[in-house]
């Protein structure tokens, strides 16, 4: 029972954050159809955000509401200079731009801040431990599972209840017949990156309140996981993202807690590995816009 | 299905070398020399070390491997890189002198641990591990397309990283392998690999295999639609491109000395990414140059890194700012690069053709870059007199929402039955699921007393049925020579090339395409493309042909001259036709039988003058009579 509810709290708070990822992730495919090889950049710039601000004397929660500005505004940024220019391309060039821009902020968080991890410090309610009885579970956990269950309820009302977020999803659906209606293609294509760029900037707060560093490539792991769980989830879905992260939490938690020590090593290689081979089995997705395989 | 070339079959080598064969021929023969004048001026005027000349041999091979994927698929791999480092450490493996082996690898079995061979052997093993990995992972690979095939080959790029650094066993991890053997890469054997590398991939390139794999890239329905395999291509081109990629790896480990994964990662990857966007993926020609190029901007850029370097630490500008130690130039410098010519040319600088294509080429060898042709023969198939088709009581449902039911019909060979109804009434459905594409929900579908019912679209097109589709699908950047090929390669799969070429050659003529035969399909004008779609439809010498809407947006002598020459063509070969169509003149001057479709029903079928006189049918097109 015991550790049943550490696995689930594992599950979710790994789930939450992969989430997170993928939602962002799926909103610019949404719109534009290609996935951002650079998400995860955006994590990291919004990690090195957070240190700035710290370093500079903010407290830990502006110094955490401006680092969420940066990376909105990083992404908005990146939209405008990179893939404004080749709007209407075909999607593998956006892919592969996306990539470029990856590599060259990798090198360039390299050169200009550090190639060395930057601790940062974790103010004391993220850390340590709550006890249920006789049960340690990890703050930081806790708080991951809550800012990831939060910011979806907040989205889904963004995109539900507000004109921005109905425009948005009406252009997702169909992004000409949308624009005939009035729907400001640069507003709404603004708007999805500033989005991402938000939930980008939310997972990494999550992510380093567990982990305590900034380093240049720190966006890279998590986002090349979330990348292959957009996929399996179903591209042209937004629920398909959100079941993929958590059945990517459900995967990395269940070997974290049955996997022996001596290749733990191994883990990050087998969540991948298991990934793709149910790639195999269902290429388009667990929710596909056309369900029914090729004959 | 028997071909019905009468030719005599041209024998011997000279039967190999159609068109696309001496193209790529003299393409990787042109190829090779240029590089050697290259390698040779360079070492003259001493304007590199033999080491980085080698490096850049290394270079080349790796982008003609990938280039032979990516190119030929359209998929941009970044998974490569892994095959590239398991033929590096599998080479090394045997390549290794024992003593230091011991220290590196003492786990390895006594074998490898004795084992010092030249690197001549050593390539070898590393070819059959970068051939293993490849099956492995292609049984992946060829169910993915597009945006999912991407991601995947760049989770497997993550995973062998991982691999690399975990197995120390085999690795050493990341304290990695170190002093190879610089001296076993010699030039003899640098060469060795560039000439293999240029044959081999020109030769998959002008194969069956190459063009089916190009096909697929322009337009993966059509393909299937001509029996193209869809994942069996996919999988063998990924397979060789990933041995040629182990080759490359094994020779780059010992033009550096040193096998480490970081080696094999990000950088690496992305630097080969640049050489085949910078030169043009989709033709080998421009990985070549692009690896050329881009060999020398990296040792540019180096340079100017390393006297850059030499600043760090310093004032400049009047002491405004300390220069930082500049070590990722090149990567920025990369990204810059890859993003302006996705900006300003986005096909690369050669684009999609070989050098063998370029017009100076093409006028210097003139006559020998022309198509075979053996004068005005007709084509003529026959299809055998027993051939049928059928459904019965077809049905498709969606959930509770029935799209078509119950639609019976048959053709013969020699007849055309028309398919008509209102918008709506389920033609597209029964297409679909007639052609391979949809399931059927209910019902059974037979084609020459076989039961097709569950049939994949490529299995169809393989045993008989050809289409042609609504919305014109060629494949756009192909000669519409090698769009009719396609067919040819998978109706005579034992004719000689040359006669393929002849037998497609003569299709053109019989369609009157064939002054156009060495154009890209998506440069013809509209009336040729629908003309080039039937060529091809009926090049797969098909005993029943599906023609979806064939006269949609001709005019009225255009549509005219299709009709003449769909009456002759079946009274010639026989074969049976569908036709779907709303040009209803047409309909009623070719059609024996007609079928009509209403709200997913079938509501008449039967001869044309009893259907025309049928009330439903006239309620259905024109509402309720008074």
């Amino acid at each position: 029972m015991d550790l049943f509810l550490q696995f689930l709290v594992s599950v979710l708070s790994l789930g939450g954050v992969y989430a997170l990822l993928a939602l962002g992730l799926s909103t610019v495919f949404g719109l534009l159809g290609f996935l951002n090889f650079a998400h995860g950049d955006l994590m990291t710039i919004c990690g090195y955000g957070l240190y700035f601000m710290l370093a500079a004397g903010f407290g830990f929660v502006p110094a955490a509401t401006l680092a969420l500005a940066l990376a909105a505004l990083a992404a908005v940024l990146m939209e405008r200079l990179a893939f404004r220019p080749l709007r209407g391309r075909n999607p593998m060039t956006l892919l592969i731009t996306s990539f470029a821009l990856s590599l060259a902020l990798h090198v360039s968080f390299q050169i200009f801040i550090s190639p060395k991890p930057k601790p940062i410090p974790v103010p004391e309610f993220l850390s340590g431990y709550f006890t249920i009885g006789e049960i340690f579970i990890s703050r930081a956990q806790v708080i991951a599972i809550v800012v990831s269950v939060l910011s979806l309820v907040l989205l889904n009302l963004f995109v539900n209840r507000t004109r921005l977020g109905v425009a948005l999803r009406a252009a997702a659906a169909d992004f000409d017949v949308a624009r005939a209606f009035g729907v400001k293609a640069n507003q709404v294509i603004a708007i999805a990156f500033a989005l991402s760029g938000l939930l980008a900037g939310l997972a990494a707060l999550v992510w380093i309140s567990q982990r305590g560093a900034v380093f240049p490539t720190m966006g890279l792991t998590p986002m090349v996981k979330a990348l292959i769980a957009v996929i399996i989830g179903g591209l042209s879905n937004p629920r398909g993202a959100l079941l993929g992260g958590f059945m990517l939490g459900l995967l990395e938690a269940g070997f974290l807690f049955t996997l022996p020590d001596s290749l733990v090593l191994y883990r990050d290689a087998l969540v991948l590995l298991v990934l793709i081979l149910f790639l195999m089995f269902r290429p388009n997705g667990l929710i596909a816009t056309n369900p029914e395989p090729m004959r | 299905m028997v071909s019905g070339v009468h030719n005599t079959p041209s024998g011997g080598w000279a039967s190999w070398f159609d068109l696309r064969s001496r193209e790529s021929l003299l393409s990787a023969f042109l190829l090779f020399a240029i590089v050697c004048v290259l390698l040779a001026a360079a070492a003259y005027f001493e304007l590199a070390s033999p080491r980085l000349l080698k490096i850049g041999c290394v270079n080349l091979i790796a982008a003609l491997a990938l280039g032979l994927f990516s190119g030929s698929t359209g998929v941009l791999s970044l998974g490569h890189v892994a095959f590239f480092g398991i033929g590096a450490y599998v080479s090394a493996w045997f390549t290794l002198i024992p003593a230091i082996k011991g220290m590196l690898l003492p786990d390895m079995p006594v074998f490898i641990q004795q084992s010092q061979w030249s690197l001549w052997f050593a390539v070898i093993p590393a070819i059959i591990a970068g051939l293993l990995a490849g099956v492995l992972t292609g049984f992946v690979m060829r169910r993915l397309r597009d945006t999912s095939a991407v991601i995947a080959s760049f989770g497997f790029l993550v995973i062998f990283y991982l691999l690399f650094i975990g197995l120390k066993i085999f690795t050493n991890g990341k304290q990695s392998l170190y002093a190879l053997p610089i001296d076993q890469l010699s030039w003899p054997l640098t060469m060795t690999a560039i000439a293999t590398a240029l044959l081999v991939t020109f030769a998959i390139r002008a194969s069956a295999l190459g063009r089916a794999a190009e096909s697929l890239r322009d337009n993966e329905a059509a393909a299937r639609s001509v029996g193209v395999d869809a994942d069996r291509t996919f999988f063998w081109v990924w397979v060789a491109s990933a041995a040629l990629m182990a080759m490359a790896g094994a020779l780059f480990a010992h033009s550096i000395g040193i096998a480490s994964p970081s080696s094999f990662y990000l950088d690496k990857t992305f630097a080969l990414i640049v050489m085949i966007i910078v030169g043009g993926y989709r033709s080998l020609t421009g990985c070549a140059l692009g690896a050329v190029l881009i060999t020398i901007v990296e040792e540019l850029l180096k340079h100017a890194e390393e006297s850059l370097g030499a600043l760090a630490g310093q004032q400049v500008l009047g002491g405004l700012i300390e220069m930082p130690r500049v070590f990722g130039l090149t990567a920025l410098c990369f990204s810059a690069i890859i993003l302006l010519v996705l900006y300003l040319r986005p096909e690369g600088v050669i684009g999609y053709r070989e050098l063998a294509q370029a017009g100076l080429i093409r006028r210097l060898f003139g006559r020998w870059l022309e198509p075979a042709s053996k004068g005005e023969e007709q084509v003529i198939y026959s299809v055998p007199k027993e051939s049928e088709l059928s459904a019965q009581s077809l049905g498709k449902n969606y959930g509770y929402f029935s799209a078509m039911s119950d639609v019976s019909f048959e053709v013969g060979p020699g007849e055309i039955v028309g398919l008509i109804g209102p918008n709506g009434a389920g033609k597209s459905t029964f297409i679909n699921v007639m052609t391979g594409n949809l399931f059927a929900s209910s019902g059974a579908i037979f084609l020459n007393g076989e039961n097709a019912t569950q049939w994949s679209a490529h299995d169809l097109a393989r045993r008989g049925m050809g289409r042609t589709f609504q919305n014109i699908r060629l494949f756009a950047s192909l000669s519409t020579l090698d769009n009719v090929l396609t067919s040819v390669n998978v109706a005579s799969p034992k004719l000689s090339r040359v006669d393929a070429e002849v037998l497609a050659m003569n299709w053109l003529r019989e369609l009157n395409l064939d002054q156009h035969a060495l154009e890209a399909g998506g440069s013809l004008a509209y009336g040729d493309q629908r003309r080039l779609e039937i060529a091809r439809a009926l090049a797969l010498e098909p005993h029943f042909l599906l023609l979806d809407e064939p006269a949609a947006g001709m005019n009225d002598s255009e549509t005219h001259q299709l009709q003449q020459l769909l009456k002759d063509i079946v009274q010639r070969i026989g074969c049976g036709v569908i036709l779907i169509e709303h040009d209803m003149p047409m309909v009623m001057a070719l059609c024996d039988r007609l079928v009509v479709l209403n709200k997913g029903e079938q509501i008449a079928s039967g001869p044309v003058a009893d259907v025309r006189k049928d009330p439903q049918v006239i309620e259905a097109y024109i509402g309720e009579s008074p």
